[in-house]
């Protein structure tokens, strides 16, 4: 081993490792005051560079854009605080993650469009270019300059936290909040100022990035998903654990490249699941797992309708009749819209089993989806093209997968459930770019054969209306299913612990036992909604498993209704047909949905379920039918549960 | 005559849809002790929050040295010169003894009752511990340090709920003691107790509440004398835990 290239890959590692933790101890300080987990962050650091490219643009200077930009982000960060989370931080942690994955799209989606796709070049400061000799090697002294500059923002952050008076009631108010405000202090204040400052450190880090890394959109979606696992690894609330661990998997990175370049990639999700399984609280972690932090509280508990409710039996009639109208009333695409609006379905009713009846904050479900996409394509590709043998595999599959990761993760609830699940995803993404032989890597995976339902030759999927009634079939019976489940004394566990896991514990109930159970079960659906997106695209692209995909079925869900399993149905064909209008409209039309999503977790946290209610309700007063004062009273019932 | 210090008008307070306080009302001279006694859930400790606005008082008034503070936000009545220390204590476990008393002081300017120093010459067990964190300390310990805490803020009345509970009968005459001798400095204290013996051996005022209602009114030795008042609504009878 070259002596030279070591030392190279550790430097490089220290600069990787210093971006890494400017952005992790944000996410820690936010966290630790507000138990929120701001998956915006990484939007944030992603916009801090593009502000600096900008700054640069206009002035020259490399030193005004490390001044204005976070600065900018700052206030930027401010901004978003206050108009969003500052009046939600009552409400469960579910909705703050949810809200924040809507802020992520909406930034994302408006630098594509005031800055472009494409990748930038980011010029570095005059002052600091060339190479600087150290011993036989060279080395960049922009790197040097990164690795110093952001030791001293770090350093200055701890000392601002442990020596200032700003810092003291930063500390106590991350410890008790109301204890804070009875010594005259308006801890609220503080929430938004913490809030900016982590902002500030996203800017920082953007800007310090530029010269060193591509600035891209995309920069802040791989960058979230390592603070994540630094988070994790280090342990959440210790800022000391947030340094060791981002060193760390910045030098794993880099020296993982040299030593074991087949793994590129993996290593930190490699070391993210070890550290899991020996040290689930992190390496230098204290936070105890607050067992009680799955807790999500709805005001009104709605039940699922039942499938021989006359409305439902009304709109699966109306959706029977849809392909007898094909090509004279509308074209087959527009059935085939609805067949994928089945699928997804499919897939939002397997999100809100776990995240509306369970409270696990998932935002990992694109991996059963796109397992189960992978899995169909590859079996009907290569042993037998049946689509009840390939939906075997891929449920099998999807539901090993989900129960593996829920054996790893599940006793950390809350927001590290959310934060793993996110990046066991993004692992999965990685996996289907990098294995290319088998997944076809970026092109996505080609050649699938129209797909046969039992693989006699019978019954062909391939056949719009056929596929279209196949896929209604589906995701009526897995609903049904759903429903039975949930109504069994399992689903009053599951249920059970979504209200209080403690209390479900204290009953003599293994609780991880039932979640890992629900998760794998959620899994399987997931897979299913897979095997039919194969099954309908012929085609399995690696987009499937993007992070994106996970928060568009999250988009689907709180649309609908979250903790309804309609609901989150209904949401997800709404999702899918503004996806359709929206995207023949713009190519920002996740900006939009984002707005939307956090519009809805602001206004209408029930989604379209509540406006429906009371929508009826409202109509049925002024008929004077006397059926909405009866709805009011049981609807007053439930909130005093 | 002056102005009482705290007047409390016929409030109504509510955590949600559940009514606790009902048509209370109450007032703290300059100079006194008054105490608050009552069974479990009668209503004391959501008093003393609502006299603070913790939480929000949806009937009646609440005046503070002249001034309608009613809808005023906790951290904002606490600045004009009430301290409360909770029944739970609330130390920050993780600060200092020193950081929970400079935490204490942050918003005093200047107008704390006590000093730091002061603090440390009244209790010197806080000086030996100053560097220590606050989940090291002893209960009283614990419990010396929150009334330091309010002390070194802007203090014309202190408010604590149970100060003696589940401290060991020697410290119980500790906090005692440290009551007293507050009160004998000009500070005005409102204190909610169960312990009645130790509440009547240190107000000199008490409010008996029952159900979020103000049932009983008197000195020390009126409330000894009404024993149908014990009986009933602090289910202590003239020969029991009185007579400890």
């Amino acid at each position: 081993m070259d002596v030279n290239l070591l030392v190279l890959q550790l430097l490089n590692g220290l600069a990787l490792g210093v971006l890494y933790l400017l952005i992790a101890s944000g996410l820690s300080v936010i966290f630790g005051m507000t138990d929120i987990i701001n998956f915006a962050h990484g939007a944030l650091y992603m916009l801090g560079a593009y502000v600096g490219l900008s700054v640069i643009d206009a002035t020259g200077s490399f030193w005004l854009a490390l001044l204005l930009a976070p600065l900018s982000i700052g206030v930027v960060g401010v901004f978003l605080e206050r108009t969003t989370l500052h009046r939600i931080y009552d409400r469960d942690p579910l909705y703050h993650i949810i809200l924040t994955f809507g802020l992520t799209l909406m930034l994302s989606d408006a630098v594509e469009f005031i800055w472009g796709k494409s990748p930038q070049q980011f010029p570095g400061p005059d002052a600091i270019t060339g190479a600087v000799a150290l011993g036989p090697i060279f080395y960049p002294k922009y790197k040097l300059f990164l690795i110093v500059a952001g030791i001293a923002v770090a350093g200055g952050v701890w000392l601002l936290f442990e020596k200032t008076n700003f810092g003291l009631i930063v500390r106590g108010g991350a410890q008790s909040r109301q204890t804070v405000r009875i010594m005259g202090i308006n801890i609220s204040n503080y929430f938004t100022l913490v809030f900016g400052l982590a902002a500030v450190l996203a800017g920082v880090a953007g800007v310090l990035a530029g010269p060193f890394l591509n600035v891209t959109p995309t920069m802040g979606d791989q960058i979230i998903i390592t603070a994540f696992i630094v988070v994790v690894v280090g342990g959440l609330g210790s800022f000391r654990g947030s340094v060791v661990a981002a060193l760390l998997i910045g030098l794993v990175q880099s020296l993982g490249t040299v030593f074991v370049p087949q793994l590129t990639g993996f290593l930190v999700y490699l070391l993210m699941i070890l550290v899991l399984l020996v040290r689930p609280q992190g390496l230098l972690g204290e936070y105890e797992v607050r067992s009680d932090s799955t807790k999500v509280t709805f005001s009104e508990i709605i039940e699922p309708v039942s499938i021989t409710d006359k409305r439902a039996l009304g709109l699966l009639g109306v959706l029977a009749l849809v392909p007898l109208g094909m090509g004279s009333l509308y074209s087959p695409y527009f059935v085939g819209l609805l067949s994928l609006m089945f699928i997804w379905a499919l897939l939002a009713l397997s999100l809100d089993m776990v995240m509306g009846y369970m409270g696990l904050l998932s935002f990992g479900h694109a991996a059963f989806f796109g397992i189960g996409a992978y899995a169909t394509g590859l079996f009907t590709m290569h042993v037998f093209n049946s689509f009840v043998a390939a939906a075997a595999v891929a449920i099998v599959v999807a539901a090993g997968v989900a129960w593996i990761i829920g054996a790893l993760s599940i006793r950390l609830t809350g927001v590290y459930f959310a934060m793993i699940t996110l990046a066991f995803a993004q692992m999965f993404h990685q996996l289907a770019l990098t294995w290319n032989d088998v997944t076809g890597g970026s092109d996505g995976l080609t050649g699938m054969p129209t797909v046969d339902l039992f693989g006699a030759g019978l019954v062909s999927l391939g056949d719009t209306a056929t596929f279209y009634y196949f896929a209604l079939f589906v995701t009526v019976a897995a609903y049904v299913v759903t429903v039975k489940l949930l109504d069994s004394p399992f689903g009053r566990v599951v249920t059970a612990i979504r209200e209080s896991e403690r209390r479900v514990s204290f009953l003599g109930y293994d609780t991880n036992v039932y979640k890992r159970r629900a998760f794998a079960l959620s899994g399987a659906i997931g897979g299913l909604a897979g095997a039919l997106l194969a099954t309908y695209q012929t085609f399995v692209s690696a987009g499937t498993l993007h992070w994106v995909v996970s928060g568009d079925v999250v988009i689907a869900m709180m649309f609908g209704g979250i903790g309804t399993l309609f609901g989150p149905m209904f949401g997800a064909g709404l999702f899918i047909g503004l996806q359709e209008i929206l995207s023949s409209y713009t190519d920002q039309w996740r900006f939009v949905l984002g707005l939307l999503l956090v519009l809805t977790v602001m206004v209408a946290p029930r989604g379209l379920i509540t406006v429906y209610s009371s929508v009826r309700d409202a109509v049925r007063l002024r008929m004077g039918s006397g059926g909405g004062p009866q709805r009011d009273a049981a609807t007053d019932g439930g909130e005093n549960r | 005559m002056s102005d009482p210090l705290l007047s409390v008008d016929g409030i109504d307070a509510a955590y949600g849809q559940s009514q606790i306080l009902r048509d209370l009302s109450l007032s703290v001279e300059r100079g006194e002790v008054v105490s608050l006694v009552g069974r479990n859930g009668a209503g004391k400790t959501t008093t003393l929050r609502a006299i603070l606005g913790i939480l929000t008082p949806s009937a009646g008034t609440v005046t503070f040295d002249g001034d309608d503070v009613t809808h005023r936000p906790d951290y904002e009545t606490v600045a004009r010169g009430i301290q409360y220390v909770p029944e739970d204590r609330q130390v920050f476990p993780d600060l200092s003894v020193d950081e929970n008393l400079r935490l204490g002081e942050l918003k005093s300017k200047g107008a704390g009752t006590l000093t730091m120093e002061e603090v440390f010459e009244r209790f010197p067990r806080l000086r030996e511990r100053r560097a220590n964190k606050g989940s090291q300390l002893s209960g009283g310990e614990q419990q010396m340090l929150v009334i330091a805490r309010a002390l070194v803020g802007k203090t014309d009345l202190l408010m604590l709920d149970e100060p003696t509970e589940g401290l060991a009968p020697q410290i119980v005459e500790d906090v005692i003691e440290i009551i007293e001798s507050i009160n004998d400095e000009g500070v005005t204290v409102l204190l909610v107790e169960q312990n009645v013996q130790a509440a009547m051996s240190v107000a000199d005022r008490h409010y008996v509440i029952n159900k979020g209602q103000n049932v009983f009114e008197g000195t020390t030795d009126e409330i000894r004398a009404a024993d149908d008042v014990l009986e009933e609504h602090l289910g202590v009878g003239g020969e029991s835990e009185l007579s400890l």
